[in-house]
């Protein structure tokens, strides 16, 4: 490359192709270009473009979209985002989620609730007819007291 | 980013049915769909890991970085307002904020010792030669830490990113020929800083 050429310093830096008014260096000066065009290019080995590595790219790419599947479905259930039809799969999806959810849980509820209502009633029942049984049992016996397995052993 | 990944649509190799969409639009439904906000990852996570990395010269950290910018925009992606400048600009003032608080937790605001940067020479140079590079790219690298932070910023949108001085000008807010003299400006100054360091 041609340091003299002040055009290629305009090409490759972007900065004018003399130098500005005001600065040292002065208007046209072809000696301060050359620095300047060296430290450009020193520049430009230094900052050469890095990319991260795929696996992260990727990997990022993925929780994010997740993450905003999350989000999204969350704000639509809060009120935050409109539930339009025209809203993706995913937030629908999300919507419908949260529906299930919140229409099982009350329905596991009624069953517990059924469940325990239920075990309730037969321990009562099973209460009461064991109060039955025992006062049948005990009235029977204090309705024949004078018979006793004794009595009937020795009357034989 | 821990736990068991199994493929499925989620994955960045599925078709970008926003490939082709006008950022604005792209913007917009990527307030609503996860795969939109997916397309404005795939076109900008590039330059955002260049501008951090460049920034703390560490290319695990930089990802760490890359992935909490990314976060902070979803999570604040429904209050953005379109302002006339590319979207990047946002990403960049989110990176920045990052990069700066992270300076701030490790007690430094500027690299005082280059000892931990990353940065080298390209692996493929021989090994005499690779320690020169080394040593000028170091150098190089202590003189670009030293500028101003906006230099700093100029510099690696035009280098590593490159960009042109009309795109960093929108992006920072200024004019092109006030980018060209910016430029300028940085070029005069690190020229300055290495001779003094007999560089």
């Amino acid at each position: 490359m041609d340091n003299q050429d002040p055009s290629l310093f305009e090409a490759q830096s972007g900065a004018p192709a003399v130098a500005p008014h005001g600065y040292p260096g002065g208007k046209g000066s072809t000696l301060v270009i050359t620095d300047l065009l060296h430290t450009s290019r020193q520049l430009s080995e230094a900052l050469t473009p890095v990319a991260p590595s795929a696996t992260f790219r990727t990997e990022l790419h993925d929780d994010l979209v997740l993450a905003a599947r999350r989000l999204y479905a969350r704000r639509i259930l809060t009120g935050d985002l409109p539930s339009e039809p025209s809203l993706s799969l995913d937030a629908s999806q999300g919507r419908a989620g949260f529906g299930l959810i919140t229409g099982y849980l009350p329905s596991r509820r009624a069953v517990w609730s059924a469940a325990a209502v239920g075990l309730g009633s037969a321990v009562s029942v099973i209460s009461v007819m064991a109060a039955y049984y025992w006062r049948r049992r005990g009235r029977r016996e204090d309705d024949d007291p004078g018979v006793s397995a004794e009595e009937t052993r020795r009357a034989a | 980013m821990q736990g068991t990944r199994t493929p499925g649509p989620d994955s960045a190799s599925e078709a970008r049915k926003y490939a082709d969409m006008d950022e604005t639009i792209l913007v917009e439904q990527a307030k609503q769909d996860p795969e939109a906000f997916g397309e404005l990852y795939e076109r900008n996570v590039d330059r955002i890991y260049h501008y951090i990395y460049y920034r703390i010269g560490n290319a695990e950290d930089a990802e760490d970085l890359t992935a909490r910018t990314f976060y902070q925009a979803l999570d604040n992606i429904h209050r953005y307002v379109e302002k006339g400048v590319p979207f990047i600009a946002w990403l960049y003032r989110i990176a920045h904020n990052l990069v700066a608080n992270y300076h701030r937790a490790r007690g430094r605001w500027k690299v005082a010792s280059l000892d931990e940067l990353e940065i080298s020479a390209p692996p493929a140079e021989r090994p005499d030669r690779a320690a020169e590079t080394d040593e000028r790219l170091r150098a190089l690298w202590s003189a670009i830490y030293r500028q101003p932070e906006e230099r700093q910023r100029l510099l690696i949108m035009k280098f590593a990113d490159r960009l042109s001085n009309q795109e960093i000008g929108r992006l920072m807010g200024r004019t092109e020929s006030s980018i060209k003299s910016l430029y300028f400006r940085t070029l005069k100054s690190l020229r300055a800083d290495l001779e003094a360091r007999e560089w």
